[in-house]
Protein backbone atom coordinates (compact mmCIF):
# COMPACT_ATOMS: atom_id res chain seq x y z
CA UNK A 1 0.00 0.00 0.00
CA UNK A 2 1.28 3.45 -0.89
CA UNK A 3 1.55 5.72 2.15
CA UNK A 4 0.87 9.45 2.10
CA UNK A 5 4.43 10.17 3.19
CA UNK A 6 5.73 8.35 0.09
CA UNK A 7 3.62 10.51 -2.22
CA UNK A 8 4.68 13.65 -0.38
CA UNK A 9 8.34 12.61 -0.47
CA UNK A 10 8.27 11.91 -4.22
CA UNK A 11 6.51 15.23 -4.91
CA UNK A 12 9.04 17.19 -2.87
CA UNK A 13 11.92 15.45 -4.62
CA UNK A 14 10.33 16.07 -8.02
CA UNK A 15 10.28 19.77 -7.11
CA UNK A 16 13.95 19.62 -6.04
CA UNK A 17 14.83 17.89 -9.34
CA UNK A 18 13.04 20.65 -11.22
CA UNK A 19 14.97 23.28 -9.22
CA UNK A 20 18.26 21.51 -9.95
CA UNK A 21 17.53 21.44 -13.69
CA UNK A 22 16.49 25.08 -13.53
CA UNK A 23 19.81 26.01 -11.92
CA UNK A 24 21.59 24.10 -14.69
CA UNK A 25 19.57 25.88 -17.40
CA UNK A 26 20.42 29.23 -15.82
CA UNK A 27 24.08 28.32 -15.82
CA UNK A 28 24.39 28.39 -12.02
CA UNK A 29 25.31 24.70 -11.87
CA UNK A 30 27.88 22.97 -14.05
CA UNK A 31 27.34 19.47 -15.47
CA UNK A 32 29.16 17.82 -12.56
CA UNK A 33 27.11 19.53 -9.90
CA UNK A 34 23.84 18.89 -11.78
CA UNK A 35 24.62 15.18 -12.20
CA UNK A 36 25.60 14.93 -8.52
CA UNK A 37 22.38 16.48 -7.26
CA UNK A 38 20.17 14.61 -9.73
CA UNK A 39 21.79 11.32 -8.71
CA UNK A 40 21.07 12.12 -5.08
CA UNK A 41 17.45 12.98 -5.84
CA UNK A 42 17.00 9.81 -7.92
CA UNK A 43 18.35 7.65 -5.09
CA UNK A 44 16.04 9.35 -2.58
CA UNK A 45 13.08 8.97 -4.97
CA UNK A 46 13.76 5.24 -5.26
CA UNK A 47 13.98 4.97 -1.49
CA UNK A 48 10.68 6.79 -1.04
CA UNK A 49 8.84 5.05 -3.86
CA UNK A 50 10.15 1.58 -3.09
CA UNK A 51 11.06 1.48 0.60
CA UNK A 52 11.32 -2.29 0.36
CA UNK A 53 14.67 -1.75 -1.37
CA UNK A 54 16.02 -0.95 2.06
CA UNK A 55 15.04 -4.45 3.23
CA UNK A 56 18.39 -5.52 1.86
CA UNK A 57 20.12 -3.13 4.25
CA UNK A 58 17.88 -3.77 7.27
CA UNK A 59 19.99 -6.55 8.79
CA UNK A 60 23.14 -4.47 8.44
CA UNK A 61 21.53 -1.35 9.90
CA UNK A 62 19.65 -3.48 12.47
CA UNK A 63 16.41 -1.67 11.68
CA UNK A 64 13.03 -3.33 11.56
CA UNK A 65 10.92 -1.05 9.44
CA UNK A 66 11.69 -0.10 5.83
CA UNK A 67 9.99 3.32 6.00
CA UNK A 68 11.74 4.16 9.26
CA UNK A 69 15.05 3.26 7.60
CA UNK A 70 14.29 5.70 4.77
CA UNK A 71 13.48 8.46 7.26
CA UNK A 72 16.62 7.81 9.34
CA UNK A 73 18.79 7.71 6.23
CA UNK A 74 17.16 10.92 5.05
CA UNK A 75 18.06 12.55 8.35
CA UNK A 76 21.66 11.38 8.05
CA UNK A 77 21.86 12.80 4.52
CA UNK A 78 20.31 16.04 5.79
CA UNK A 79 23.00 16.30 8.49
CA UNK A 80 25.71 15.80 5.87
CA UNK A 81 24.16 18.47 3.64
CA UNK A 82 23.79 20.93 6.53
CA UNK A 83 27.44 20.43 7.46
CA UNK A 84 28.51 20.81 3.83
CA UNK A 85 26.48 24.02 3.60
CA UNK A 86 28.09 25.31 6.81
CA UNK A 87 31.54 24.64 5.38
CA UNK A 88 30.68 26.39 2.13
CA UNK A 89 29.26 29.38 4.03
CA UNK A 90 32.47 29.56 6.11
CA UNK A 91 34.60 29.46 2.97
CA UNK A 92 32.44 32.11 1.29
CA UNK A 93 32.65 34.31 4.40
CA UNK A 94 36.45 33.97 4.41
CA UNK A 95 36.64 34.87 0.72
CA UNK A 96 34.35 37.85 1.25
CA UNK A 97 36.53 39.04 4.13
CA UNK A 98 39.68 38.68 2.02
CA UNK A 99 38.05 40.55 -0.84
CA UNK A 100 36.88 43.42 1.37
CA UNK A 101 40.33 43.61 3.01
CA UNK A 102 42.11 43.63 -0.34
CA UNK A 103 39.82 46.38 -1.65
CA UNK A 104 40.46 48.43 1.53
CA UNK A 105 44.24 48.05 1.16
CA UNK A 106 44.09 48.74 -2.57
CA UNK A 107 42.10 51.95 -1.99
CA UNK A 108 44.59 53.01 0.71
CA UNK A 109 47.55 52.42 -1.61
CA UNK A 110 45.86 54.27 -4.46
CA UNK A 111 45.20 57.22 -2.16
CA UNK A 112 48.74 57.11 -0.77
CA UNK A 113 50.12 57.16 -4.33
CA UNK A 114 48.27 60.40 -4.96
CA UNK A 115 49.27 61.88 -1.60
CA UNK A 116 53.01 61.33 -0.98
CA UNK A 117 52.71 62.62 2.62
CA UNK A 118 50.58 59.63 3.37
CA UNK A 119 53.25 57.21 2.25
CA UNK A 120 55.51 55.65 4.78
CA UNK A 121 59.21 56.26 5.05
CA UNK A 122 61.77 54.00 3.41
CA UNK A 123 61.39 50.30 4.00
CA UNK B 1 69.03 59.86 4.95
CA UNK B 2 68.01 56.53 6.46
CA UNK B 3 66.17 56.80 9.73
CA UNK B 4 67.38 54.70 12.66
CA UNK B 5 65.02 52.22 14.25
CA UNK B 6 64.34 54.45 17.24
CA UNK B 7 63.41 57.37 14.94
CA UNK B 8 60.85 55.39 13.04
CA UNK B 9 57.23 56.06 13.87
CA UNK B 10 55.10 53.64 15.80
CA UNK B 11 52.18 52.49 13.71
CA UNK B 12 48.99 52.73 15.74
CA UNK B 13 45.92 50.94 14.42
CA UNK B 14 42.45 51.59 15.78
CA UNK B 15 39.76 49.20 14.56
CA UNK B 16 36.41 50.96 14.78
CA UNK B 17 32.81 50.19 13.97
CA UNK B 18 30.20 52.92 14.44
CA UNK B 19 32.33 54.94 16.85
CA UNK B 20 31.64 58.44 15.52
CA UNK B 21 31.13 59.71 19.06
CA UNK B 22 34.44 58.41 20.40
CA UNK B 23 36.98 58.08 17.61
CA UNK B 24 37.90 61.78 17.41
CA UNK B 25 38.75 61.95 21.12
CA UNK B 26 40.84 58.78 20.92
CA UNK B 27 42.87 60.21 18.03
CA UNK B 28 43.29 63.59 19.71
CA UNK B 29 44.47 61.83 22.88
CA UNK B 30 47.13 59.99 20.87
CA UNK B 31 48.22 63.15 19.05
CA UNK B 32 48.96 64.83 22.36
CA UNK B 33 51.67 62.28 23.15
CA UNK B 34 55.28 63.28 22.58
CA UNK B 35 55.86 60.30 20.34
CA UNK B 36 56.33 59.78 16.64
CA UNK B 37 53.12 58.00 15.69
CA UNK B 38 51.37 57.09 12.47
CA UNK B 39 47.69 56.79 13.21
CA UNK B 40 45.42 54.53 11.20
CA UNK B 41 41.76 53.86 11.75
CA UNK B 42 40.42 50.65 10.26
CA UNK B 43 36.79 51.58 9.72
CA UNK B 44 35.05 48.23 9.67
CA UNK B 45 32.11 49.11 7.46
CA UNK B 46 30.61 51.71 9.80
CA UNK B 47 27.21 53.07 8.88
CA UNK B 48 27.77 56.32 10.78
CA UNK B 49 30.40 59.04 10.36
CA UNK B 50 33.31 57.16 11.96
CA UNK B 51 35.49 57.46 8.84
CA UNK B 52 34.81 61.18 8.44
CA UNK B 53 35.46 61.91 12.13
CA UNK B 54 38.69 59.92 12.09
CA UNK B 55 39.88 61.61 8.94
CA UNK B 56 38.96 65.04 10.32
CA UNK B 57 40.96 64.28 13.48
CA UNK B 58 44.01 63.51 11.36
CA UNK B 59 44.18 59.73 11.09
CA UNK B 60 44.62 57.75 7.90
CA UNK B 61 41.41 55.85 7.32
CA UNK B 62 41.30 52.40 5.74
CA UNK B 63 37.75 51.42 5.06
CA UNK B 64 36.16 47.96 4.81
CA UNK B 65 33.17 48.17 2.50
CA UNK B 66 31.18 45.85 4.78
CA UNK B 67 31.34 45.06 8.46
CA UNK B 68 33.62 42.05 8.84
CA UNK B 69 34.49 42.10 12.52
CA UNK B 70 37.36 43.18 14.72
CA UNK B 71 39.52 40.19 13.76
CA UNK B 72 39.31 41.03 10.07
CA UNK B 73 40.12 44.67 10.89
CA UNK B 74 43.20 43.54 12.80
CA UNK B 75 44.31 41.36 9.89
CA UNK B 76 43.98 44.39 7.60
CA UNK B 77 46.04 46.35 10.14
CA UNK B 78 48.72 43.66 10.23
CA UNK B 79 48.80 43.49 6.43
CA UNK B 80 49.35 47.26 6.28
CA UNK B 81 52.02 47.15 8.98
CA UNK B 82 53.91 44.51 7.00
CA UNK B 83 53.39 46.44 3.77
CA UNK B 84 54.64 49.70 5.30
CA UNK B 85 57.66 48.08 6.90
CA UNK B 86 56.67 49.08 10.45
CA UNK B 87 58.83 47.92 13.37
CA UNK B 88 56.38 48.34 16.20
CA UNK B 89 52.62 48.19 15.96
CA UNK B 90 50.10 49.20 18.59
CA UNK B 91 46.41 48.40 18.53
CA UNK B 92 43.75 49.93 20.74
CA UNK B 93 39.99 50.20 20.75
CA UNK B 94 38.17 53.11 19.17
CA UNK B 95 35.59 53.41 21.94
CA UNK B 96 37.78 55.31 24.40
CA UNK B 97 38.25 52.39 26.82
CA UNK B 98 42.01 52.63 26.46
CA UNK B 99 43.96 55.57 27.83
CA UNK B 100 46.26 56.94 25.09
CA UNK B 101 48.73 58.09 27.78
CA UNK B 102 49.49 54.46 28.58
CA UNK B 103 50.71 53.80 25.06
CA UNK B 104 54.23 54.80 26.00
CA UNK B 105 54.68 52.09 28.65
CA UNK B 106 53.22 49.46 26.31
CA UNK B 107 55.68 50.49 23.59
CA UNK B 108 58.54 50.58 26.11
CA UNK B 109 57.81 46.97 27.07
CA UNK B 110 57.89 46.02 23.39
CA UNK B 111 61.19 47.83 22.91
CA UNK B 112 62.55 45.99 25.96
CA UNK B 113 62.05 42.64 24.28
CA UNK B 114 58.36 41.78 24.28
CA UNK B 115 57.15 40.37 20.96
CA UNK B 116 53.59 40.92 22.12
CA UNK B 117 52.77 43.28 24.96
CA UNK B 118 49.26 43.05 26.37
CA UNK B 119 47.79 45.83 28.47
CA UNK B 120 46.17 44.10 31.44
CA UNK B 121 43.40 45.62 33.53
CA UNK B 122 44.00 43.10 36.30
CA UNK B 123 47.64 43.71 37.16
CA UNK B 124 47.01 46.77 39.26
CA UNK B 125 44.74 47.32 42.25
CA UNK B 126 41.91 49.42 40.86
CA UNK B 127 38.17 49.79 40.65
CA UNK B 128 37.21 47.81 37.56
CA UNK B 129 34.74 49.64 35.34
CA UNK B 130 32.99 46.52 34.09
CA UNK B 131 30.08 44.36 35.21
CA UNK B 132 30.95 41.57 37.65
CA UNK B 133 29.97 38.76 35.25
CA UNK B 134 32.26 40.21 32.60
CA UNK B 135 35.11 40.38 35.08
CA UNK B 136 34.60 36.72 36.05
CA UNK B 137 34.32 35.69 32.38
CA UNK B 138 37.54 37.46 31.37
CA UNK B 139 39.40 35.97 34.34
CA UNK B 140 38.12 32.49 33.41
CA UNK B 141 39.15 32.79 29.76
CA UNK B 142 42.50 34.24 30.78
CA UNK B 143 43.06 31.27 33.08
CA UNK B 144 42.20 28.89 30.23
CA UNK B 145 44.49 30.81 27.90
CA UNK B 146 47.34 30.62 30.42
CA UNK B 147 47.01 26.82 30.36
CA UNK B 148 47.09 26.78 26.56
CA UNK B 149 50.07 29.06 26.02
CA UNK B 150 51.87 27.84 29.14
CA UNK B 151 52.48 31.32 30.55
CA UNK B 152 50.56 33.53 32.93
CA UNK B 153 48.00 35.71 31.15
CA UNK B 154 45.72 37.87 33.29
CA UNK B 155 43.78 39.70 30.58
CA UNK B 156 43.42 37.58 27.46
CA UNK B 157 40.71 39.73 25.91
CA UNK B 158 42.45 43.10 26.16
CA UNK B 159 43.06 44.62 22.75
CA UNK B 160 45.44 47.35 23.95
CA UNK B 161 48.53 45.69 22.63
CA UNK B 162 51.91 46.30 21.09
CA UNK B 163 53.43 43.92 18.58
CA UNK B 164 56.82 43.48 17.03
CA UNK B 165 56.31 43.20 13.28
CA UNK B 166 58.63 40.20 13.15
CA UNK B 167 56.23 38.37 15.49
CA UNK B 168 53.23 39.46 13.39
CA UNK B 169 54.94 38.07 10.30
CA UNK B 170 55.18 34.63 11.91
CA UNK B 171 51.52 34.38 12.90
CA UNK B 172 49.78 36.44 10.20
CA UNK B 173 49.15 33.62 7.70
CA UNK B 174 47.53 31.52 10.43
CA UNK B 175 44.95 34.08 11.58
CA UNK B 176 41.38 33.20 10.62
CA UNK B 177 39.05 34.64 13.21
CA UNK B 178 36.88 37.47 11.92
CA UNK B 179 35.46 38.64 15.19
CA UNK B 180 37.02 37.46 18.46
CA UNK B 181 40.64 37.76 17.52
CA UNK B 182 42.20 38.52 20.91
CA UNK B 183 42.39 34.91 22.00
CA UNK B 184 43.40 33.62 18.58
CA UNK B 185 46.32 36.05 18.28
CA UNK B 186 47.52 35.10 21.77
CA UNK B 187 47.34 31.41 20.94
CA UNK B 188 49.19 31.77 17.66
CA UNK B 189 51.82 33.94 19.37
CA UNK B 190 52.21 31.35 22.12
CA UNK B 191 52.52 28.63 19.50
CA UNK B 192 55.26 30.57 17.68
CA UNK B 193 57.18 30.91 20.99
CA UNK B 194 56.82 34.69 20.94
CA UNK B 195 57.70 36.49 24.15
CA UNK B 196 54.40 37.67 25.62
CA UNK B 197 54.55 40.36 28.28
CA UNK B 198 51.76 42.04 30.22
CA UNK B 199 51.81 45.60 31.53
CA UNK B 200 49.20 47.19 33.79
CA UNK B 201 46.66 49.53 32.23
CA UNK B 202 43.73 51.47 33.61
CA UNK B 203 40.28 49.95 33.40
CA UNK B 204 37.83 52.40 31.85
CA UNK B 205 34.37 52.05 30.42
CA UNK B 206 33.66 53.28 26.89
CA UNK B 207 33.32 57.06 26.52
CA UNK B 208 29.95 57.22 24.78
CA UNK B 209 27.52 54.84 23.15
CA UNK B 210 26.78 51.19 23.83
CA UNK B 211 28.90 48.07 23.48
CA UNK B 212 27.94 45.93 20.47
CA UNK B 213 28.74 42.67 22.27
CA UNK B 214 25.92 40.85 24.07
CA UNK B 215 27.20 38.86 27.04
CA UNK B 216 25.92 35.42 25.98
CA UNK B 217 27.08 35.80 22.40
CA UNK B 218 30.42 37.14 23.64
CA UNK B 219 30.98 34.23 26.04
CA UNK B 220 29.89 31.66 23.46
CA UNK B 221 32.20 33.09 20.81
CA UNK B 222 35.17 33.29 23.18
CA UNK B 223 34.64 29.63 24.03
CA UNK B 224 34.24 28.70 20.37
CA UNK B 225 37.42 30.57 19.48
CA UNK B 226 39.31 28.77 22.23
CA UNK B 227 38.02 25.34 21.21
CA UNK B 228 38.55 25.85 17.46
CA UNK B 229 42.00 27.34 17.86
CA UNK B 230 43.00 24.97 20.64
CA UNK B 231 42.08 22.09 18.35
CA UNK B 232 44.02 23.68 15.50
CA UNK B 233 46.97 24.13 17.82
CA UNK B 234 46.87 20.50 18.99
Amino acid sequence: MIRGIQVLGVLVIAYLMFQTLLQWRRGNYGVRKTVLWLSLWIVVTILFAFPSVTLLALPILTMQDAMLTVVVMGLIIAYVLVYETYQQATRAERKLAELAQNIAIHNYLEKARGDPDDKDEER
Amino acid sequence: MTKTKSDRPIHVFIPAYNEEENIGEVIKGLQQLQLSLKLYVIDDGSTDKTAEEASKAGATVIRHLVNLGGGAAIRTAFALALLNGADNVVTLDGDGQHDPKELQCIVEAAKNGGDLVVGSRFLREQELEMPFYRHIGIRFFSWLMSRLVAMRITDATSCYRAYKTAAIKRVFPKLRENQYYGLEVLMRMGESKAKIVEVPITSKSRNKGKSKKGIIKYAYNLLRTLVENGFHQS
